[in-house]
């Protein structure tokens, strides 16, 4: 094997085929989801039974696959495998010829990485312990953003690289950078985060109609289009750059952590910025459930050390950063967490920023609607001195704000805690909120609680500490984790273990039992949403349940299926929809069709669905689906449907409800 | 006895009818530790008898890991079919209480 040396900072000219701003990048990108696990679990197999390949064996492709394998395989390629990897995909599984089983191949775990919404960190297993890595600039929390220059792009995995080039915070806020995209990935024009994001020194442009915003940054006094999916792809492959700087070989799997709040449709854009950056994804792990498992090996390391006693743990974690909050309660005895309840929201540091800053300039929105040059620079200086006093707040009772923004305005202000706590008490009210139904979830009271555990940027916010301690009932959090490193370090021990490593000391015997974050169903009995796997159901999940048919003679019924916790169906996601069609025609109410949920180990949700009475030959069969199947999260799509079909492809939540 | 169609849920944990909370508990985790999907290796039985066989303990450890659940399965009046829904639950359980009371 001939392992390239990367060129590092990773800067692609957007006029090679290689560079994700090059047009093909993007056309080839749609099929990679198909693709992929092909090249992975291959490659996986062959690594772990005989290191690098000796034989080749064909997989048959299509004539299309192999065009897109082309570029698959010189993305793969250029990275590390230049002269070993031939043209398409190979395998050699099948024919393991027992020689070199001996030999000391590299090790594929995958790595853990916490794509934050203001920092970014990757960790991986050495062998012993969890490692986190640091950048060239010695830093292990390095900020998440991707400056657009000329014909260069360069994310905050290297800043910049040299000293001299280092972007400073005012070059990322000077409207060439992009960064919040773990805010605007997956989300659609509607969606108040998205315009909240209005406020940022880019372009986030939003016509209110269901479709994904237009985002751009600033080049050369021109606004190039992107996505939040580009800018996380070239963010991603920068941390997988270092990783494999720092490893010495490929890396290709990951364990990404993510928001509770997260919709299943979020999660395929992350996978899909993952896939663009030639990482597989072996798991999505929410926020706190990562740090759930580090605590989990914390209390098995004292175990061994006779310091615990082995009994069952409960530890509430609560989570905040810059862009989400969750919380999560976990029971945690011999190695096993078993996440009892989760909840989140998409309220963070960047809401409280922005609090701040249309607190201290009233006329914020006026002020800064329309992104001129001097406007964008001003707004920048004003974001660096409210970061600036939040942080400082943090450690003293009151921080004084003295700032120019040019063209007359100035802000002077002291700033203290009773008014910094009025001016985003609803922040506090949702955080209070996510404790409170984390809690009621899990059907514990506060006493029950053995450990709180607060990690993210914004629990070093002296209220937010007071409140969550104050609702556990306690005065002291639990120490021994770090946090801002706790999130990452989970990522890479789940990593480790998912990818099958086994640690002689026993540190790795651990185990995840994750539960749903939110209510998965179809729309029924109207408008409403009937759930089929209620939130916190443990993972593997499989749940059925009986409709029956609304109308006199239906041949036809529409799945719709959403995620969320709302009454009605359409405050939900719609994650996708199809047709049962071919009904027997019968009377209203008696043909009984049944849906069935399934969440696999991995995640991956199935949907089952056809008619279970009337049985026979005249019958159609089941239809299986993979979710989430809209390609774009169309907010509209739900209201086409009602507007094309009405309640004629209705069903209605059948009496017997579940299936024994 | 359990009514019919509801498996042995002490059997799935393999645990005596009399087991405490703390036994059935490390019962269950031991179990999960061995039947859980993701610690199965890769060249072992397929996922699916995995994820078969932990669905099946994680139920039984969800019945009898609540109090007020076992008290129903162990009376044989708990319907796997309509659980999900702990109000019902609760309302059963509180009438049955009650019923034993002006018994008694």
């Amino acid at each position: 094997m001939h392992l390239v040396t990367l060129p590092f900072p990773l800067l692609l000219p957007p006029s090679t085929p290689l560079s994700p701003l090059h047009p093909t990048f993007y056309s080839r990108e749609h099929c990679l989801p198909k693709l992929l696990p092909v090249l992975i679990s291959t490659r996986k197999k062959r690594q772990q039974q005989q290191g690098p390949p000796k034989s080749h064996l064909l997989v048959p492709v299509t004539p299309s696959q192999l065009a897109d394998s082309c570029w698959l395989s010189v993305s793969f390629a250029t990275f590390y495998w230049m002269a070993a990897e031939p043209f398409y995909t190979v395998a050699s599984d099948s024919e393991t010829t027992g020689e070199d089983k001996s030999q000391p191949s590299f090790p594929d775990v995958a790595i853990g990485i916490d794509i934050g919404t203001s920092k970014c960190s990757v960790a991986v297993w050495n062998g012993h312990h969890v490692e986190l890595l640091k950048n060239t600039r010695n830093q292990k929390g390095m900020r998440s953003y991707v400056m657009f220059k000329d014909d260069t792009l360069s994310a905050g995995v290297t800043g910049g690289a040299a000293k001299e080039n280092a972007h400073e915070e005012r070059d990322v806020l000077s409207g060439s950078a992009i960064f919040n995209m773990k805010r605007l990935i997956g989300r659609m024009d509607t969606d108040e985060v998205v315009q909240a994001s209005k406020a940022l020194p880019f372009l986030v442009q939003t016509l209110g109609i269901g479709v994904r915003p237009f985002i751009a940054a600033l080049v050369n006094n021109m606004w190039r289009s992107t996505t939040p999916e580009e800018v996380l792809a070239i963010f991603l492959l920068e941390l997988k750059a270092l990783a494999e700087m720092h490893l010495k070989h490929p890396v290709r799997n990951a364990v990404l952590t993510i928001p509770v709040a997260f919709s299943r449709f979020q999660q395929t854009r992350i996978e899909r910025a993952c896939a663009m950056a030639g990482l597989h994804v072996l798991r999505l792990m929410p926020e706190p459930t990562a740090v759930a498992l580090l605590y989990a090996q914390h209390q098995q390391q004292l175990m061994h050390d006779n310091m615990g006693s082995g009994i069952e743990k409960i530890a509430l974690i609560f989570n905040m950063g810059a862009g989400y909050c969750d919380a999560a309660v976990a029971a945690t005895a011999g190695g096993v967490s078993q996440i009892r309840a989760l909840s989140g929201c998409s309220v963070g540091g960047e809401d409280i920023l922005q609090n701040i800053m249309r607190h201290l300039v009233p006329n914020f929105d006026s002020l800064y609607a329309g992104q001129t040059m001097d406007r964008i620079k001003s707004m920048g200086l004003l974001r660096i001195a409210t970061q600036d006093a939040i942080h400082k707040l943090a450690s003293q009772d009151s921080v004084e704000i003295n700032v120019d923004l040019g063209d007359g305005q100035k802000v002077s202000k002291v700033l203290d805690h009773s008014e910094f706590e009025q001016v985003n008490r609803v922040i506090f009210e949702k955080v209070e909120k996510i404790i409170n139904q984390c809690l009621a979830d899990a059907k514990l009271v506060p006493e029950d609680i053995n450990d709180v555990i607060l990690v993210g940027g914004c629990s070093r916010i002296p209220r937010i500490r007071s409140l969550v301690l104050g609702l556990c009932k306690t005065e002291v959090s639990y120490k021994n984790i770090d946090a801002l490193e706790a999130a990452v370090s989970g990522a890479a021990l789940e990593g480790a273990i998912a990818s099958g490593v086994t640690d002689p000391e026993g540190s790795l015997d651990l185990l995840t039992i994750q539960a749903t974050p939110m209510n998965l169903g179809i729309r029924a009995d109207g408008d409403n949403f009937a759930a089929i796997i209620p939130r916190n159901t443990t993972v593997p999940a499989r749940r059925e349940m009986l409709f029956m048919t609304t109308h006199d003679n239906q041949t036809e019924a529409l799945i719709s299926v959403y995620e969320g916790e709302g009454e009605r169906a359409e405050e939900n996601h719609l994650l996708g929809y199809f047709k049962i069609t071919g009904i027997p025609p019968a009377p209203k109410g008696t043909v009984e069709i049944s849906v069935c949920m399934d969440i696999d180990a991995s995640n991956v949700l199935r949907v089952f669905a056809g008619v279970v009475k009337p049985q026979g030959q005249g019958v159609p069969p089941f239809i299986e689906v993979r979710m989430p199947t809209l390609d774009d999260g169309h907010g509209w799509c739900g209201q086409a449907l009602a507007k094309m079909y009405g309640s004629k492809l209705d069903l209605a939540v059948h009496p017997k409800k579940l299936q024994p | 006895m359990a009514g019919s169609g509801v498996p042995d849920y002490y059997a799935v944990l393999g645990v005596s009818r009399s087991a405490s909370a703390s036994e059935i508990r490390a019962a269950y985790l031991k179990l999960a530790m061995k039947w859980h999907p993701d610690k199965r290796g890769k060249e072992e039985a397929d996922d699916a008898e995995a994820t078969a066989r932990f669905q099946e303990i994680q139920q039984a450890y969800k019945v009898l890991s609540d109090p007020t659940k076992r008290d129903m399965y162990d009376a044989g009046l708990y319907d796997p079919s309509a659980d999900d829904n702990d109000e019902d639950i609760k309302l059963m359980n509180d009438f049955l209480g009650e019923l034993v009371a002006t018994m008694g």
